[in-house]
């Protein structure tokens, strides 16, 4: 009987001031909180003088957020300090409550907790009962909690915020890099176009050109060039692409220019430019790939050597064949030779040099575009009298279907023509686009 | 300690002083806080926190009071670190708590640098008032 009379006053009380309850569960700031609560235990409960310290970030001190009444208390407590670290102790002990009170001179110092961390202390002053302090500190706790909850989560959004303003900054950063890249690859592209040159006229033979980079510049590299009659033609592929093989293609264009017009046939012209190129570069660097044909645009005898180097394609009376290809790789090293392929090119043949990108693009099955395609695709085109470097890229697109391009092509076609027949120059560049 | 003579303004025993008086000031600081947090060995994250805090507190110098300095310092034992001081003249802020609280609410974004720093650091004090300027310490250990 005791027990429920002590209980009742208890329960009454608390509900009469279910209001003042309420105000406190539903601040959102420590300073609401400690507002509340103390208008709480002062009205509700009747305690002479209050005061609330908070602390909550585990590197701070406990602050003084509010008071009431006399209690002469210092603005801050100490983490470290003895008080403190009992009342950390004494976590699930209510009756410590009095105890640690005392050390400050008020009746009770109630703790709030946030899980095992202390994150508030409430002195009062003035007789309150055990089931009393009990609620007042599930109050407490939980108006703390959520205060501290929303900060975080404040933080956290204010760290979003920052992160993504910097993400942005770093975009656009990335982003006018990239332009300025992109602009002087441009201008690299103009000049290893003006480089390669356009295709000359020539009487007895219509020369035209399909140049595709894989990106903006590449490794292939072309020469047309007719002296005394004679068309020599020159296909070079420098090994991978992009800008390192672009340059490598400079060097290349600045030997052949040297011994282009002093060799006497392909096969010199490479022995010649192979040992230049390796004898000053000794490094791997400048491993490529060639070509050379000599077309008598009189005569139609013509003469080709390879280096490391696909075949060519050859249509004669409207059959197309691959011949030659293979041979050493030009950079390697300096006294190599090699050999000459000799064949007669009539009126209304073709002869075509290319690189290996259209015929060995990839399907995405792996299978390869390979010579026999390639050949058809070329004699088809040159019987329909078409441009053969669009041809053979269009079947090589279609037959790779959505797989990407993985290497620079480049297509030199040549068809001897008799010279009453050709048509008058035209202005137009070639077709390297 | 070599931190290149591109972001050392004046060095004495490992404390570095930046003046933020314009905007490239705050990369420059951001820079500087970046290495010597490389040099400590700090987690290539922690590097980034570091000087994501500092541009904060240095973007705050340069918005709202115009000019002021960021002063770096290498800590050592017992718990290396590096701590930041964010210091200026400015118009101070009137009410820290509300600001540290995260429920005032500015159409500037004001404080939003603040609680963000005090999010990516282990340590954070803030010292205002109006008039008084604004002075913000920062610290982060190494672990």
């Amino acid at each position: 009987m005791a027990a429920i009379a002590n209980f009742e006053p208890a329960a009454t009380r608390l509900a009469r001031f279910a209001a003042l309850r309420r105000a406190l569960s539903q601040a959102e700031s420590v300073d609401a909180i400690a507002e509340h609560t103390l208008a709480f235990v002062q009205t509700a409960l009747g305690v002479r003088s209050a005061a609330l310290y908070a602390s909550t970030r585990e590197d701070e001190d406990f602050a003084l957020i509010a008071s009431a009444g006399d209690a002469d208390l210092p603005p801050s407590l100490d983490r470290t300090s003895p008080f403190i670290v009992e009342l950390g102790a004494s976590k699930g002990d209510l009756s410590k409550t009095r105890e640690l009170g005392s050390m400050w001179g008020v009746d009770r110092a109630i703790p709030a907790w946030q899980g095992d961390n202390l994150v508030g202390v409430l002195f009062v002053t003035g007789e309150l009962e055990l089931e009393i302090v009990d609620e007042l500190q599930f109050e407490l706790e939980r108006a703390l909690t959520v205060s501290i909850v929303a900060m975080l989560r404040e933080e956290e959004l204010a760290v979003l915020a920052i992160q993504e303003r910097e993400l942005v900054g770093l975009l656009r950063e990335v982003q006018e890099r990239d332009a300025l890249m992109r602009a002087d690859l441009e201008k690299a592209r103009d000049f290893q176009r003006q480089m390669l040159g356009a295709v000359p006229r020539v009487a007895g033979a219509e020369v035209a050109v399909t140049f595709e980079p894989l990106e903006l510049v590449g490794g292939d590299l072309y020469a047309v060039a007719a002296l005394d009659g004679l068309l020599r033609v020159f296909v070079a592929d420098a090994t991978g692409h992009g800008v390192r093989a672009c340059l490598t293609t400079m060097f290349i264009k600045s030997e052949y220019e040297i011994v282009r017009s002093s060799a006497a046939a392909p096969s010199s012209l490479l022995a010649q430019l192979n040992d230049a190129i390796a004898k000053k570069y000794q490094s791997a660097e400048m491993l490529f790939s060639a070509v050379c044909a000599d077309i008598d645009l009189a005569t139609g005898a013509t003469r080709l050597a390879f280096a490391g180097h696909p075949p060519a394609c050859v249509v004669r009376a409207g059959a197309a064949a691959m011949i030659g290809g293979g041979g050493p790789l030009m950079g390697l090293r300096p006294r190599m030779r090699f050999e000459l392929v000799e064949l007669h090119l009539d009126t209304d043949d073709g002869l075509y040099l290319f690189t290996d990108g259209f015929v060995e693009a990839r399907a995405t099955s792996g299978e390869q575009f390979g010579d026999d395609r390639a050949r058809d695709a070329i004699e088809a085109a040159h019987r329909a009298h078409a441009d053969v470097g669009a041809a053979l890229k269009s079947a090589s697109e279609a037959f790779v279907g959505g797989a990407k391009a993985s290497d620079d092509a480049t297509v030199v076609s040549v068809r001897r023509v008799s010279p009453e027949e050709q048509a008058p120059p035209s202005l137009a560049p070639a077709s390297a686009r | 300690m070599n931190l290149g003579g591109r972001h050392a303004v004046s060095t004495l025993n490992d404390i570095i002083e930046i003046p933020i008086d314009a905007e490239g000031d705050i990369v420059r600081a951001r820079g500087t806080g970046r290495d010597i947090c490389r040099t400590l060995g700090f987690a290539e994250i922690n590097q980034v926190k570091v000087a994501t805090a500092i541009s904060e507190l240095a973007r705050n110098i340069h918005q709202y009071a115009g000019k002021g300095r960021i002063t770096l310092k290498v800590l050592g034992a017992p718990r290396p670190g590096i701590e930041i001081v964010a210091n200026d003249e400015g118009p101070g802020i009137s009410d820290t708590k509300l600001v540290l609280s995260g429920t005032y609410r500015s159409r500037t974004g004001m404080g939003k640098g603040l609680l963000g720093a005090r999010r990516l650091m282990d340590y954070f004090e803030l010292v205002s008032a109006p008039g008084k300027g604004t002075h913000v310490t920062l610290r982060k250990f190494v672990r």
